[in-house]
């Protein structure tokens, strides 16, 4: 298990737990919750801010957040 | 008889929720405050049938009745308040087809707090391209109420919509979640405390940190059982609720809702690997920004000389109308000339908002801020602090008023704070004539000098506006993670519609926001550039005429010597005068003091007191510019030379001489004490600058 | 005539003055105190 903000571009990974005292409700209500599929896409310079795809929703958050977020890796497709 | 019916327009952003608004009310639309906040209210009315008409309220866009922004806590405070009068008989939740999951989610919590909901699915012509199906019926009857596809884009649904609204009253209202699942205990004694409440609702007045009704806010805070637990335990329990309502609407769409990914044709993509690209990305980035600002001084030129023409007329034209008095004078000289003031912006701030408006339908805009967001953090800004960024250079207000949807308090302040240095178009005159006057109108290497000065002066804007957010950052603690989610929406084609409405909207709340304000100073000025103590100014035609008796002169002279006269003993010149002192070190005379006096009204104001005080007939940029050109200091020298002219630009530059700012500023901080940190250390600033040009240059 | 003028422009011009007051002193509406919400820091 690796957090979000370890995960190559393109790679696709099933969300395993979250911080829930940091994390803000607004992003477990826009998809990032546990057992949810995310991948990936893009990387800003210096890989922050991420660009994800969460459960069909696609999303910017900065590293830091990407940091609370622990993820299973699947695939290397 | 018509029936009128109240209805609510809710949705995430970027569902195409206003274009729903826009496709129902046209343009029987009103743009207003909720009363005390700066949160736009959209109202607008539309006939459903022969017998029935609705008010349409757009309410702010928001992902979850859990607030997070002032916009967010709008829509919790209305939907709870019963006795308010735009409470809505009827509720249409706005959702996009491609992300109908995440937008059921509200759609799930509206509907529990017992109004009757209406579930659109919006931008329905996407299916075939993204390989969607929706089973409509096993939605309707999994949702427990009417689902319409809809799409504004080609017009469908719409008709539908309406008759369903007509027919509100047989809408399934019973809620689709039990709050009781989340935590047994503590919701059942919550029920046992409020039998005849509705769980959903006695959970958001506990949880949301917003003004309800006093009532029911007394009904709870009264239990002191349900106060004690503690913050943490609440945000988990309602991260407990989200993940339960998740689970629900998997389980509804898990029937209703299918997408074949192999149909699906995929334009973001392709347009992504180029807009955010590490290298190309920015470029093009600049190279639209350069366009637009290009393309904002070509087009705002013209209209621009006009208004600036016709209402010069105007003022001469009222004048040979109305019967001599003080208060011809006043509407001709004060009033007109503040109109004209006000006016004369709107040109360049429409085709601003048209330009960043286009620029945030396309969905380009979020990619700007994905981009921008590292780099920018770093000063203690935000990505999402573009957007006010590049609107400043219009004007301040909007550009403060756009900084809402920064989640970082922090950021968002210092976002606010150093705002005005970007160069607003109120700076623009006040520029063209020094640079016109002090640079010379040479070439090198085939750039013009001039144009270079004030391509430097707005490069200066937003150095200084990044160098001192980031001199803000180090002061400013704060405890809170960064905390910023941005969506990335599809690419669109932007609507003209919704295009159209933004810029409408921008320009009137400009004018109704700025407007006032510049309007009751030019006035109030008037007052005191036309009045003054003493005998001088009420002897003002004697004592010239006594001044100047071996000279002949013309009729028109001599008006010119006695209205500049009695500026010199107005209570403005009288403040100049005071004034001079203090900015001598920098180059000014008393007469410039009193146009920086009267540039707190709008920067622009600079060249028209110059004029009146130069006592130059009309408003003619040449004449008041060789007028300045041919004035001197008491030891015979140039008054406008090269480090006058460059410490003035420069003094315009920084200082904070705009009152319409710091009362926005005053509203969306809601202090008094950040609008005065901004004037006091802007102008300090600006001073300090100011004098060490002149030294050096003089 | 010159009366009407004058008591014109004074009210305009006490329009004015009353207009800017209270734009910048009044208002302490409660709904503005709460500023943006829980996540950030105000």
């Amino acid at each position: 298990m690796i957090s979000l903000d370890q995960l190559a571009i393109g790679q696709k990974a099933i969300i395993e737990s979250i911080e829930t005292d940091v994390l803000p409700l607004k992003l477990i209500e826009m998809g990032c919750l546990p057992g949810n599929e995310v991948s990936l896409l893009y990387l800003a310079p210096f890989r922050d801010p991420l660009y994800l795809k969460v459960d069909e929703a696609h999303l910017a958050i900065r590293k830091e957040v990407a940091r609370c977020i622990m993820v299973k890796p699947f695939g290397d497709d | 008889m018509i029936n009128n019916i109240n209805v609510a327009l809710i949705g995430n952003p970027n569902t195409g929720k206003t274009s729903v608004f826009n496709a129902l009310t046209g343009l029987n639309q009103k743009v207003g405050n909720y009363p005390g906040i700066t949160v736009e209210k959209k109202q607008g009315s539309c006939r459903l049938d022969r017998g029935t008409k609705a008010r349409i309220l757009d309410l702010p866009g928001t992902y979850s009745l859990n607030a997070s922004s002032m916009d967010e806590s709008v829509v919790v405070e209305l939907l709870l308040n019963k006795n308010d009068l735009d409470f809505p008989d009827v509720a249409v939740v706005v959702t996009d087809v491609e992300n109908l999951k995440r937008n059921l989610l509200l759609f799930t919590q509206i509907k529990d707090l017992e109004i009757p909901t209406v579930l659109v699915i919006n931008m329905s012509d996407q299916m075939p391209r993204k390989g969607i199906k929706i089973d409509l019926e096993k939605l309707e009857e999994q949702l427990q109420t009417r689902v319409i596809l809809m799409s504004t884009r080609q017009k469908t649904g719409i008709d539908q919509l309406k008759q369903v609204l007509v027919a509100y009253r047989k809408l399934n209202t019973t809620p689709l979640f039990d709050p009781t699942t989340i935590d047994e205990s503590y919701f059942e004694s919550l029920q046992k405390a409020f039998p005849n409440q509705s769980l959903y609702k006695l959970w958001l007045v506990i949880t949301q940190d917003v003004n309800f009704t006093k009532l029911e806010r007394q009904k709870v805070a009264d239990s002191t059982e349900f106060k004690t637990q503690s913050k943490s335990y609440l945000k988990k329990l309602q991260q407990r609720e989200t993940i339960k309502r998740y689970q629900t609407i998997n389980k509804t769409l898990k029937e209703a809702y299918t997408v074949n990914r192999e149909e699906a044709t995929d334009l973001r993509s392709k347009l992504d690997n180029l807009l955010i690209h590490k290298y190309w990305g920015y470029v093009i980035f600049f190279m639209i920004l350069l366009s637009i600002f290009q393309a904002i001084f070509d087009w705002s030129s013209i209209p621009m000389d006009f208004i600036d023409s016709s209402f010069a007329q105007l003022s001469e034209w009222t004048k040979q109308q109305l019967p001599p008095g003080v208060f011809t004078d006043l509407i001709a000289e004060g009033v007109i000339s503040g109109l004209g003031g006000i006016v004369i912006f709107i040109p360049q701030i429409a085709f601003l908002f048209m330009f960043i408006s286009i620029l945030e339908e396309t969905g380009y805009m979020s990619r700007v801020v994905f981009l921008m967001d590292r780099g920018l953090r770093k000063f203690g800004l935000s990505g999402k602090s573009v957007v006010p960024l590049i609107s400043g250079t219009a004007c301040a207000i909007p550009a403060v008023m756009a900084t809402r949807n920064i989640e970082n308090w922090k950021e968002r302040l210092i976002t606010i704070l150093v705002v005005p240095f970007t160069t607003c178009s109120a700076r623009l005159p006040v520029y063209m004539i020094l640079i016109s006057l002090v640079i010379p109108d040479d070439r090198f290497l085939g750039i013009n000098y001039q144009g270079l000065t004030l391509m430097g002066l707005y490069f200066l804007g937003f150095l200084m506006a990044i160098l001192s957010a980031s001199i803000l950052n180090g002061f400013m603690k704060t405890r809170y993670k960064s905390y910023f989610v941005v969506e990335m929406p599809n690419y669109k084609l932007p609507l003209l519609k919704n295009v159209a409405l933004t810029v409408w909207e921008k320009t009137h709340s400009f004018v109704t926001e700025a407007g006032k304000i510049i309007l009751a100073i030019s006035v109030l000025l008037w007052f005191m550039a036309s009045f003054g103590p003493g005998k001088n100014f009420a002897n003002a035609e004697e004592i010239i005429s006594q001044q100047y008796a071996s000279q002949s002169m013309s009729k028109t002279e001599f008006e010119n010597k006695v209205a500049s006269f009695r500026l010199e003993n107005s209570y403005i010149g009288i403040l100049g005068k005071t004034v001079a002192p203090l900015i001598r070190p920098l180059g000014y005379d008393w007469k410039i003091g009193i146009a920086l006096i009267s540039s707190f009204a709008a920067r622009e104001v600079f060249v028209g007191t110059l004029a009146t005080i130069y006592s130059v007939e009309q408003d003619e940029t040449e004449t008041i510019k060789k007028r300045m050109g041919r004035e001197l200091r008491s030891d015979g020298t140039l008054l406008f030379n090269t480090a006058t002219g460059v410490s003035l630009m420069l003094f315009y530059a920084f200082a904070m001489q705009c009152m319409s700012t710091l009362a926005i500023v005053k509203k969306e901080t809601n202090s008094w004490k950040w609008p005065a940190i901004q004037l006091f250390s802007m102008s300090i600033i600006a001073y300090i600058v100011a004098l060490i040009t002149y030294q050096i240059l003089k | 005539m010159e009366v009407l003028q004058h008591v014109l422009a004074s009210l305009l011009g006490l329009w004015s003055l009353y207009f800017l007051i209270r734009k910048f002193v009044v208002k302490n509406n409660p709904a503005t105190q709460k500023s943006c919400g829980k996540d950030c820091g105000c």
